[in-house]
């Protein structure tokens, strides 16, 4: 049925992109994202291991502007080849130059990996570091209303942006891992606490931002009183040109299982890229290495967990990649076999 | 396995440093934006630079205005990027 209900809304987009075009007065694009994997693990019994191709995604993107103050925007995630679901749809009206009020299902700005960098064409490295999948959940989106701006301060390239939001919050069982809190309908039917959150980003100068996230909100719709859920964040980024890049992201999680009682979970990812053109040797103009390191801590060790992934990046064409990498699991209790090769071809369209 | 974890904190805290530094070399050179610079120094810092050849000035508006809600661009720093890729798209 959900499949069904999905197709229908892909036609009522063509459709409406159609009598769109007819008409001559809104603008829009169709863009996305695309790829294809081969991934080898190896499994926890020694000498095992397992090699399957995966249509990991295809992700279709449809981008309108009714006016230059007026958007709206859809994206329908279609995974393995079979999984269908709108990952976000909203309406934007810039109100003026530092206030866009956005109201439907978005992504959380909590962070940027969720919001701006998760699709495989932009991410450096396949797969997710734990801070960005175990810790907080991605692909992660909401429904409800949203401010967000930005103004310029002091020097050139210097600014601060912010987001502000209020949605129906994260709803699950007493202790529930983070992913399983998401909902598959993102209404709230049975807990009536709203969440809210926020991120603010510096940007101090040409290069370099650095955000900080808040979530706070209820996410237990069984126990009374319902279970608190707080969130906390921080990110940063620094780029030099268009040939280096350092991110990293930290985020804390505080989730009751009783009234009074929390379990933190807290996680950490850093990464490096570096496109090796600046070497100015032919035939390194399209590679890029990149390094990421993410940890995840539950305090206690049979749930921390780290990993290293080196990857070699081959741009075909600045949004299409080719690319390989070697994922090593780390358990801090009881290390098992289970690291992960992975060969990725990614395109965004 | 420990020697690589210690050659890449390594890299890192270099890295970090060099971010402490680099205010002084970039403060002092640019006086006022410009579409390029902006272009390059926020699309380019979450995806690689798409040529801008790959769309129109229409699709470029649509993009562009989408761009600056999510990337958290100032007004001006989104028309900035809009003029250098309409000029720049022929």
């Amino acid at each position: 049925m959900k499949r069904v209900s999905l197709i229908l809304l892909l036609m009522a987009l063509l459709f409406l992109l159609t009598s769109l075009s007819q008409a001559q007065k809104a603008k829009w694009v169709v863009t996305g994202y695309m790829d294809w994997q081969y991934i080898w693990s190896q499994k926890q019994d020694p000498g095992t291991s397992i090699g399957t191709f995966d249509s990991y995604h295809f992700n279709p993107i449809f981008l309108f502007q009714m006016q230059d103050n007026l958007l709206a925007a859809a994206e329908v995630e279609i995974e393995h080849g079979a999984e269908i679901e709108l990952e976000y749809a909203f309406i934007s009206y810039i109100w003026n130059d530092y206030v866009t009020l956005t109201g439907g299902k978005f992504l959380v700005p909590f962070g940027v990996f969720n919001e701006r960098i998760h699709p495989t064409w932009i991410a450096k490295v396949p797969t997710r570091p734990f801070s960005n999948d175990q810790v907080i959940p991605v692909a992660w989106s909401e429904a409800g209303v949203m401010l967000s701006g930005a103004a310029g301060i002091a020097a050139p390239y210097s600014r601060v942006n912010y987001n502000l939001y209020l949605v129906n919050g994260l709803e699950g069982d007493a202790g529930d891992p983070m992913r399983d809190l998401r909902k598959e309908d993102v209404r709230d039917k049975e807990n009536n606490n709203k969440a809210v959150g926020g991120r603010l980003g510096i940007v101090p100068y040409k290069g370099v931002e650095i955000g900080f996230s808040g979530y706070t909100g209820k996410y237990d719709a069984e126990v009374s009183p319902k279970l608190d859920l707080n969130l906390f964040g921080i990110d940063a980024e620094f780029h030099h040109q268009d040939f280096f890049e350092l991110r990293g992201e930290f985020n804390q999680v505080d989730q009751a299982i009783l009234p009074d009682t929390f379990i933190v979970k807290r996680g950490w990812y850093a990464q490096a890229a570096l496109k090796l053109g600046f070497t100015e040797v032919d035939i390194l103009n399209p590679v890029e290495i990149a390094v990421r390191y993410s940890a995840q801590d539950f305090g206690g060790k049979a749930a921390d967990f780290s990993e290293i992934t080196p990857c070699l990046n081959y741009y075909l064409a600045s949004s299409t990649i080719f690319r390989i990498a070697y994922r090593l699991n780390q358990e801090k209790e009881n290390e098992v076999d289970n690291n992960q090769f992975i060969v990725q071809f990614a395109q965004g369209f | 396995m420990k020697k690589f974890k210690k050659i890449t904190g390594l890299v890192f805290a270099l890295s970090f440093l060099a971010i402490l530094v680099y205010p002084s070399l970039v403060l002092t050179q640019e006086k006022e934006i410009t579409g390029e610079n902006v272009y390059q120094a926020n699309c380019g810092k979450c995806h690689s630079e798409r040529n801008a050849t790959e769309r129109s000035d229409d699709e470029w508006a649509v993009i562009v205005a989408h761009m600056r809600v999510r990337g958290g661009l100032t007004a001006k720093e989104a028309r900035a990027v809009l003029e250098y890729l309409q000029e720049n798209n022929d």
